[in-house]
């Protein structure tokens, strides 16, 4: 007989969702200014987020001779413009804090002769990172006021409205006019934002009033659903992989680059709550060595490999040097029919000895990878001096590239939550911070923990100046939150076609009694499940929205074709039931990345050029356009994508707008006892 | 890419049960190590660094071009260090013979 499913209520000042790198620091950070955490995690502390292999540099830094300025401008450039200044600012600024951090932990740095740190370029610094999620999570463990709640998945975020937030975003019609004359042309030709391009008069409301009041979980660990009352979320689960279909789905559903189990959950909890995010369209691609999906920046930078074609050409400078420019110069070299294209290099047995542990420390399956080519290739046999066979002394290193399926994220590319400068979410009591976070990109670990770190310095200073500050309708509010909890453990429950629950059957009762009245969807005669449903969502992102098969590219005709098909996608799944709670974890998370992926249609849909050619290429509009240097949002509202066009922020402080009337707004702060900032 | 676990080896010590980032191993009824969906493995390795017996091997499959080649891994224990701290020790092999063994630390030179 199964165990009876307990119910359990919990009070945090402030909840973390996501222990990966920024969700581990940030609650230890939070924990160090005095308030008790709770810390949900999909599986475990020790491993999970995107670190799980480890890292072998890390490759967010400000190396010897410059400055922040410096690194806001790279990542500016690299995206082609459309980023946010005050986040890239506040975050390079601390970049460099957070090595020493990770140092201090027991992270092994390389150092030079001098002592110094080894850098690898001017961005990165070389480490030897198997054990750096370890690392952050024995951070987690200094604090006896962290309750990690692992195995644990966070259902629904819940809000003081029931109803999505009333004001709209307008649609700004185009960009507006930008001055001709600047010398800060970019690669594609277009030119990075001035001060000039700040729209912010233009006042297209964004703070929502709607204020998080909790959060539901389902915790595999205890066989339990969490009822969490809480003021303050830091939303830190990374970005969304598995939306698109990857090479080799029929053997290997993750074979993928990015942490398959970020499957979007932070994104999605924060859509259906009408948080606004930013960037979805800016697909991140990633150039990877084929077959092991690694990172090939070991070898570029490491080792000093160039790309080179099936003749042997060095093609790689023609397409421009921007992460979006590299990974076009091997689809186009592939198209042209001059693949396929490898990362070469010749190395002495030394460093190939290095590279490989460089690899154990971060991909280990391209280490293996070496030694499967090595006896493929005949003359190599199983000789680890040789990579390719060619010449036995220094070792021809020849690694196969290619481009990985399309993921969306916001630690490389800008896809993510629309934040203030504070990491603040348009929702009250709402913060995101790492992947999951939009408009800073190329953030990697320290850029995450950066901004972990800002989220959790704001939301401390939000518990100190709203404790004391007592709601007097608290009461109210809670019976009214109450109902909340039951009516969405109703909705957990009923997929799983209403087994027993502890404490009792009164309260199984009145669960059932609050549950909303069946909605009447379509017959079904054929029940599906989760596998099928992904299966789908994946073959139709794949064919119609610009998906690895596609080679990257979409047209209008096909993104309303996929929009079409998602939305009936997103109705069958609607329809699954789970037999326990691991069953039932994946079909929360193939909703979460329809979700996901709706969102993100809406998106390629809204910004009509091609910004990012090597990431996608919308055929109808083959290229960049000057009134689409803005920031592309959307808020979802109830079953559609509404879009929010933004101008670039190009200062070094960003507030969200708020909306609504002045009378509405003086009764809200009135209510809640907080002063308009 | 995923691992195979070396049932009648496995002690049942769970170790690589609390590891995983993506939940995916469990005890069967005779209390061995299982992956519950071995295609939705992300090939960290994180699992086989804990394995005391080192059962739990990792391959390439055939379609990432693997040709039976495996991979193990074993956590090196240092009294009072930080996690990890004596690194871990790996071992590729084809099953007959060792190809390579690697001593990763995190004091290592390296790229």
């Amino acid at each position: 007989m199964k165990r009876a499913i307990e119910i359990i209520r919990l009070d945090f000042p402030a909840v973390v969702v996501g222990g990966g790198a920024a969700g581990c620091l940030a609650a230890a950070r939070l924990a160090g200014s005095g308030l008790r955490v709770g810390l949900v995690e999909k599986a475990f502390l020790s491993r999970s987020g995107c670190l799980a292999a480890g890292v072998n540099a890390l490759n967010a830094c400000v190396g010897r001779g410059r400055t922040p300025e410096d690194y806001v401008d790279y990542a500016l450039k690299d995206a082609h413009g459309i980023a946010r200044r005050d986040l890239l600012l506040s975050m390079a600024e601390r970049l460099n804090s957070e090595v020493e951090f990770l140092e201090s932990i027991g992270l092994g740095v390389h150092k030079d002769k001098e002592g110094g740190r080894l850098e690898r370029g001017w961005r990165n610094v070389r480490v030897n990172g198997e054990n750096i999620k370890p690392l952050l999570a024995a951070e987690v463990g200094r604090h006896e006021n962290i309750v990690r709640l692992e195995r644990t998945f966070v259902t629904r975020l819940l809000t003081d409205e029931d109803k999505l937030p009333a004001n709209g975003g307008r649609i700004l019609p185009g960009g507006g006019k930008l001055p001709a004359d600047d010398d800060k042309i970019l690669p594609w030709g277009g030119r990075l934002p001035t001060e000039d391009d700040n729209f912010q008069t233009q006042e297209i409301p964004s703070a929502s009033k709607s204020k998080i009041v909790g959060l539901v979980a389902v915790s595999l660990e205890r066989n339990a659903i969490l009822l969490i009352a809480t003021e303050r979320i830091l939303v830190s689960t990374g970005g969304a992989a598995g939306i698109y279909r990857s090479k080799n789905p029929a053997t290997s559903a993750h074979d993928v680059w990015y942490s398959p189990f970020n499957t979007g959950a932070g994104l999605a909890r924060g859509m259906e709550v009408g948080a606004e995010m930013t960037g979805l369209e800016m697909r991140f691609i990633a150039l990877r060595c084929r077959d092991t999906l690694a990172p090939t920046g070991t070898l570029a930078l490491g080792a000093g490999a160039r790309q080179t074609n099936s003749l042997g050409e060095d093609y790689e400078r023609a397409y421009g040097t921007t992460t979006s420019q590299r990974v076009l110069a091997v689809r186009r070299q592939n198209s042209l029919g001059n693949g396929p294209c490898f990362l070469s290099a010749s190395l002495a047995p030394g460093d190939r000895t290095s590279l490989e542990k460089a690899y154990l420390n971060m991909r280990p399956s391209q280490t293996l990878k070496f030694y499967e080519q090595a006896r493929a290739n005949k003359n190599g046999g199983g000789d680890r001096q040789n990579f390719s066979g060619e010449n036995p002394g220094r070792g021809e290193l020849k690694v196969e590239i290619a481009a990985s399926e399309p993921c969306v994220q916001g630690g490389h590319t800008a896809g993510g939550y629309w934040v203030d400068t504070n990491r603040r979410a348009t929702v009250g009591g709402l913060w995101a911070a790492g992947d999951v976070a939009g408009g800073c990109p190329q953030k990697y670990v320290t850029g995450a923990m950066a901004e972990a770190e800002i989220a959790a310095a704001d939301m401390a200073e939000d518990y100190r100046r709203r404790t004391g500050n007592a709601a007097g309708d608290k009461e109210a509010s809670d019976s009214r939150l109450e109902t909340q909890f039951l009516k969405t453990a109703a909705e957990i429950l009923e997929r799983m076609n209403w087994p027993a629950v502890r404490p009792g059957p009164g309260l199984a009762k009145k669960i059932k009694t609050l549950a909303e009245a069946k909605k009447e969807g379509p017959g079904r005669a054929v029940d599906f499940g989760w596998a099928e449903i992904e299966e789908a969502l994946q073959e139709t992102m794949d064919a119609y929205a610009g998906g690895l098969g596609r080679d990257y590219r979409y047209s209008s005709a096909e993104l309303e074709q996929a929009e079409d098909r998602l939305r009936t996608i997103a109705e069958t799944a609607d329809g699954l039931a789970a037999g326990d709670f691991a069953e039932l974890r994946r079909v929360w998370e193939v909703r979460e990345k329809i979700l996901v992926a709706r969102n993100l249609v809406g998106h390629l849909k809204a910004r009509k050029e091609t910004r990012w050619p090597g990431f996608g290429e919308y055929a109808d509009y083959p290229e960049a356009r000057e009134e689409f240097f803005l920031h592309v949002n959307s808020r979802w509202r109830g079953d559609q994508v509404e879009i929010i066009k933004r101008p670039l922020v190009t200062a070094d402080k960003y507030e969200h707008v708020a909306g609504g009337s002045d009378r509405d707004d003086a009764r809200d702060d009135a209510r809640d006892g907080r002063s308009k900032s | 890419m995923s691992v195979r676990i070396d049932r009648g080896d496995c002690l049942g010590c769970g170790n690589c049960l609390d590891v995983c980032p993506g939940d995916l191993l469990s005890l069967d009824g005779d209390g061995k190590a299982v992956i519950s969906e071995p295609g939705r493995c992300w090939g960290c390795c994180a699992c086989m660094k804990e394995c005391p017996r080192g059962c739990l091997k990792f391959y390439l499959s055939p379609a990432s071009g693997g040709s039976g080649l495996v991979m193990t891994a074993g956590r090196v224990k240092k009294a009072g260090r930080d996690p990890g701290g004596g690194g871990v020790r790996w071992r590729i092999s084809d099953g007959t013979n060792v190809l390579a063994e690697f001593l990763t630390r995190p004091e290592d030179d390296g790229y």
